[in-house]
């Protein structure tokens, strides 16, 4: 997860209310597992909370933090136990029902954790968090239009909430509304301009509309930021590749399988600039390799036919172009067809 | 040591005079003299050498091999004088042999001395134009035209913008090359000497072309070139075999070319040098060719008849004539014959097709629509280029230059392509061939493959793996040709012997008889070419042999396919039964289509012919619907038949009928293919 748990701690932290004897002698324990879970000592944290409970079982506090420990673990299900303790006691606390909306997310129960974001969203209109994570459950469900509405609200409620802003691009972006999604990822980029992927994703729908010197502009900031990101620098490769540059392409492709050997894409890709610049036998060597690193890769299995006509071999361009067929590319079994026919 | 400034200026001003002499030296044109070369006699044999090589330039047809020979002894002593350079130059071009090696002397020599010659521009522009360099090309032919005046420039002006414009158009062509393999046929087929002319039957099984090679080992050339003689090679097991010549009733002592060979391989027109250059018809006859007979007066005048192709029916032969009231040069014309083998009066293909340039090949293509020429005019890149024209809706479509690398800078002329479209075949010659002219087998790869790239992005924010992108690749459509060729060999039914038969080629919707062709004598073998788009009949008749019959339905959208039909030949004998492919009647109906009606002559002709022949007419169903609707249909449908029959004057004690419904199949049921051949019309003999 990459919204912090911290925060959590630190606000609880904050409304600790002195209650009576017992309740001291319990928030004084609580507070130590509070001290240990800042320390990373999260074990001992956990046998705090449990300590602080035994001292006073209606300290709700103590299941919610050990609940958040438990997440940090990835004990989800102890951690979904607190939450119900919790929750049995303090039925109105919206963050409660956000955090354990995480979990089943985590758990990949997604109707699960869109109950509980919605009833958290219920008892707090003005928290933005769940309407982001409900967003992006609707987006895995290719709800987009329903995801852009959860994006929107978290937005109103925090017009520099920078991952809502990227995710709600990039449903834009599946609806093929590719302006929307590059003013979403311009909206992202204001708010929190180091993030690489946000130029990345810009200049994918950039390219997708054929601005492609702008994409390459873009690809390139993420590099700048992030000299490892292996997706951007195949991504670019593609667009010099749209543009015809295939020296470029080549290029970055092989920048891409440097930092990654395992980049089946980015095999597939380089194969597909060889071919265009005449070098079959290069071109049929990364598609050999990509199809080693991922064999249902169905258009790979194309285009080393492709590949194949072009050196005579036509026994081979056909077996590959069948192969391709047989996995579904309609393209391939038409000129596979078309190979079969000619008996001359 | 003091060196005042004075000193300093002095020293820079001789270097730059000196550096400006050395230069000049190294560009400076050396002349043939006394100054330059003190030895007077070899200096004597030098200018002895370029005399030389200068006189066998001045005859009517220079050896330029000869002369440049001369030449070059001139230019081991002295290299740099311009006008040799540019007489080596000169003797290279024009030797045409490859006449880029002509370029660094043409450089050299202008280099040496700008005005060398008055055409020194035009050569170096010829040049660049022919290695593809075409701005470079444009700028000289632009330089030449503007050191031009007067008459030459009145001369040259219009020959030179033509130039400049084959330039213009090859900065586009070459832009859009098209995909193919070009190859040299080999050994099999091409030889040091000249091979050129290929024709070809549809299906590519046989290949014939002119040659100029010696007839025997060590045969001296006469006149300085070989005779021409016809060669034929056929398709074997995926090979081409070693070429031969094709005898000698086609090839005479003189020049005989082939023009051009019918679909089936059983026609050729040969050309011959008489009466200015002529056309000869010859045909199969087993093994052997007919002596070619030459063709009509309308077709053959005293004027340059060059080349010819049989359309798809062997109806029209498109040819090619100099003669007067063209459009200029040589132009296409096309004549007809009629059912008694007299050819109409030719007509010019006209203005879209003829320019007032050079139309000096021509091939009729298969399908019956497209027309393959040679032109030095229309938007060619530089010396001759294949056009493709269409006949569409009455009139020929703006012909379309077929592209690059099939069409060069320099001559690309004598161009087939077989039925599929998949192959053709040119002669040229490029470097890289075996001597002389080369036949080539150039190879249609179709439109550029598809190609699809992966992507991927980080899409939602949270997510640490990105997500692909999701992509459906489209379907793509690959063009064809749109006819069918059906072939194969026509044998008795009994002994399997070849036999010599008329095939007749009918169109049922207009009942009309498109062609009429005949299969190979000693083979057998037949070969119709069907452009899509018509309902055929054919009868395929032999004497004393009861006519087969087939039916295609070709619509427009029918793709090109290949049929390999064996047809068996019934003897007019009692119990021989033939089913009638061309009899059709409206769905449920037992009334007779109007397209049955070529098929119901043909079964007349046979009745009248043979008037003591008694057959029985039955009619026959799949088996979809009861057996006794489907009995009844069958006997109403046999009974149409001979009521027409009888209408038509045949005797009614001669015809009967009967309905079988579906108890006599011929085919099994199972299939919509099966039923469809279930579903039919027959003839029985009863009594002959």
């Amino acid at each position: 997860m990459l919204i912090s748990m911290e925060s959590v701690i630190a606000q609880t932290d904050s409304v600790i209310v002195i209650q009576g004897e017992e309740t001291q002698v319990a928030e004084k324990i609580y507070n130590e597992g509070i001290a240990l879970y800042k320390s990373q000592k999260l074990d001992e944290a956990i046998q705090k909370f449990g300590e602080a409970l035994k001292e006073d079982s209606e300290f709700a506090l103590a299941y919610l933090n050990r609940a958040v420990v438990f997440i940090d673990k990835e004990d989800y299900n102890s951690a979904l136990l607190d939450f119900k303790s919790y929750i049995q006691r303090k039925p109105n606390d919206a963050q409660a029902y956000y955090l354990r909306g995480n979990v089943y997310y985590a758990m990949e129960k997604q109707d699960d954790a869109l109950l509980d974001y919605t009833k958290s969203i219920q008892l707090n209109p003005q928290f933005d968090n769940p309407y982001y994570f409900r967003g992006v459950i609707k987006f895995e469900k290719e709800q987009y239009q329903d995801a852009i509405l959860d994006f929107s609200e978290a937005i109103k409620i925090n017009p520099d909430y920078s991952y809502a802003y990227n995710d709600r691009a990039s449903a834009k972006k599946m609806l093929d509304d590719m302006d929307g999604a590059i003013a979403d990822y311009t909206q992202a980029i204001r708010a929190n301009p180091k993030q690489a992927f946000f130029y990345n994703n810009r200049g994918s729908a950039k390219r997708k509309k054929g601005d492609y010197k702008e994409a390459i502009a873009d690809y390139s900031m993420a590099i700048n930021l992030n000299s490892e990101y292996v997706i951007a620098y195949n991504n670019r490769g593609y667009t010099y590749f749209e543009l015809g540059d295939y020296t470029n392409a080549i290029d970055d492709f092989s920048k891409a399988i440097n930092l990654n050997s395992q980049y089946a894409y980015a095999y597939n890709n380089r194969g597909n600039a060889k071919y265009k610049i005449k070098d079959y036998q290069g071109a049929i060597a990364d598609f050999d390799k990509a199809i080693a690193l991922d064999p249902n890769m169905a258009y790979t299995f194309m285009h080393r036919g492709n590949a194949k006509e072009m050196i005579r071999d036509v026994k081979g361009a056909l077996a590959d172009w069948e192969k391709a067929a047989e996995m579904g590319v309609e393209a391939a079994a038409t000129y596979a067809k078309k190979s079969k026919e000619d008996t001359f | 040591m003091n060196f005042r400034i004075k000193d300093m200026k002095k020293y820079v001003l001789f270097l730059i005079v000196i550096g400006i002499y050395s230069s000049s030296l190294m560009s400076q044109n050396v002349e043939f003299n006394r100054d330059n070369f003190p030895n007077r006699s070899v200096l004597r044999e030098a200018i002895k050498n370029i005399n030389s090589g200068e006189k066998i330039l001045k005859d009517e047809y220079p050896n330029y091999q000869a002369a440049q020979e001369f030449f070059m002894l001139a230019y081991k002593l002295n290299p740099n004088n311009a006008d040799l350079n540019y007489k080596i130059g000169y003797c290279i071009f024009n030797d045409k042999t490859s006449r880029l090696g002509s370029l660094p002397y043409f450089e050299k020599a202008y280099k040496l001395k700008p005005d060398v010659a008055l055409d020194i521009q035009y050569y170096l522009a010829q040049n660049y134009h022919i290695n593809y360099e075409f701005d470079k090309a444009i700028n000289y032919y632009r330089s030449y035209l503007n050191s031009l005046s007067g008459k030459t420039l009145n001369d040259s002006s219009a020959e030179v913008y033509k130039k400049i414009n084959e330039c213009e158009n090859g900065k586009i062509l070459i832009k859009k090359e098209e995909r193919v393999f070009i190859d040299n046929m080999g050994t099999e087929i091409n030889t040091a000497y000249d091979e050129y002319g290929p024709v070809i039957t549809a299906d590519e099984s046989v290949l014939m072309f002119t040659s100029k090679r010696p007839l025997v080992v060590n045969q001296r050339p006469e006149r300085g070139d070989y005779i021409e003689n016809v060669y034929i090679s056929n398709r074997k097991d995926k090979k081409w075999t070693l070429s031969e010549n094709i005898g000698k009733t086609l090839n005479t002592d003189y020049h005989n070319a082939v023009k051009a060979l019918s679909n089936d391989g059983q026609q050729l027109i040969i050309y011959r040098g008489d009466n200015g250059g002529d056309l000869f018809l010859s045909k199969a006859s087993g093994d052997s060719w007919s002596k070619p007979s030459r063709l009509p007066k309308q077709i053959n005048t005293n004027y340059h008849e060059a080349s010819a192709s049989f359309s798809y029916d062997g109806k029209t032969l498109y040819f090619v004539s100099d003669k007067p009231g063209g459009l200029g040069g040589h132009d296409i014309y096309q004549t007809k014959v009629d059912n008694r083998g007299n050819w109409s009066d030719p007509v010019n293909l006209g203005g879209v097709v003829n320019t007032p340039y050079e139309e000096i090949s021509v091939f009729a293509h298969p399908d019956g629509k497209s027309l393959y020429f040679s032109s030095n005019g229309h938007d060619n890149i530089g010396g001759y280029d294949i056009f493709k024209t269409t006949f569409e809706n009455g009139i020929w479509t703006k012909p379309v230059n077929i592209g690059f690398p099939i069409n060069t800078t320099e001559n690309d002329v004598f161009f087939v392509i077989s039925a599929s479209g998949r192959r053709a075949y040119y002669s040229s010659a490029k470097d890289g061939g075996y001597g002389g002219q080369d036949i080539y087998v150039i190879t249609f790869l179709g439109p550029e493959k598809l190609f699809v790239m992966n992507g991927e992005d980080n899409l939602l924010a949270n997510k640490t793996n990105p997500i692909k992108e999701k992509f459906i690749a489209p379907a793509v459509v690959i063009e064809e040709t749109s006819l069918t060729l059906l072939k194969g060999i026509v044998v008795d039914e009994k002994t399997r012997n070849p036999i010599l038969a008329t095939i007749e080629l009918y169109d049922n919707e207009k009942n009309e008889l498109l062609a009429s062709f005949q299969s190979n004598s000693s083979t057998g073998r037949y070969l119709v070419s069907l452009p899509s788009g018509k309902n055929y009949g054919i009868a395929v008749k032999a004497d004393k042999y009861l006519f087969h019959s087939e039916n295609f339905i070709l619509p427009d959208s029918a793709k090109y396919q290949e049929i390999e039909k064996e047809i068996a030949l019934k003897k007019m004998e009692v119990g021989q039964r033939i089913v009638l492919r061309n009899i059709f009647f409206d769905f449920n109906k037992s009334s007779l289509r109007d397209e049955s009606t070529t098929e119901l002559e043909n079964l007349l002709a046979l009745l009248k012919e043979n008037s003591k022949m008694k057959i029985e007419i039955s009619g026959h169903t799949d088996n979809v619907g009861s057996a006794q609707y489907n009995k009844k249909l069958s006997e109403s449908r046999a009974q149409s038949v001979v009521n027409y029959l009888k209408s038509k004057g045949i005797t009614a004690d001669r015809l009967s009928f009967a309905g079988f419904g579906f108890d006599d199949p011929i085919a099994p049921n199972d299939t919509e293919e099966g039923r469809q051949l279930n579903r039919r019309t027959e003839f029985k003999v009863i009594q002959n």
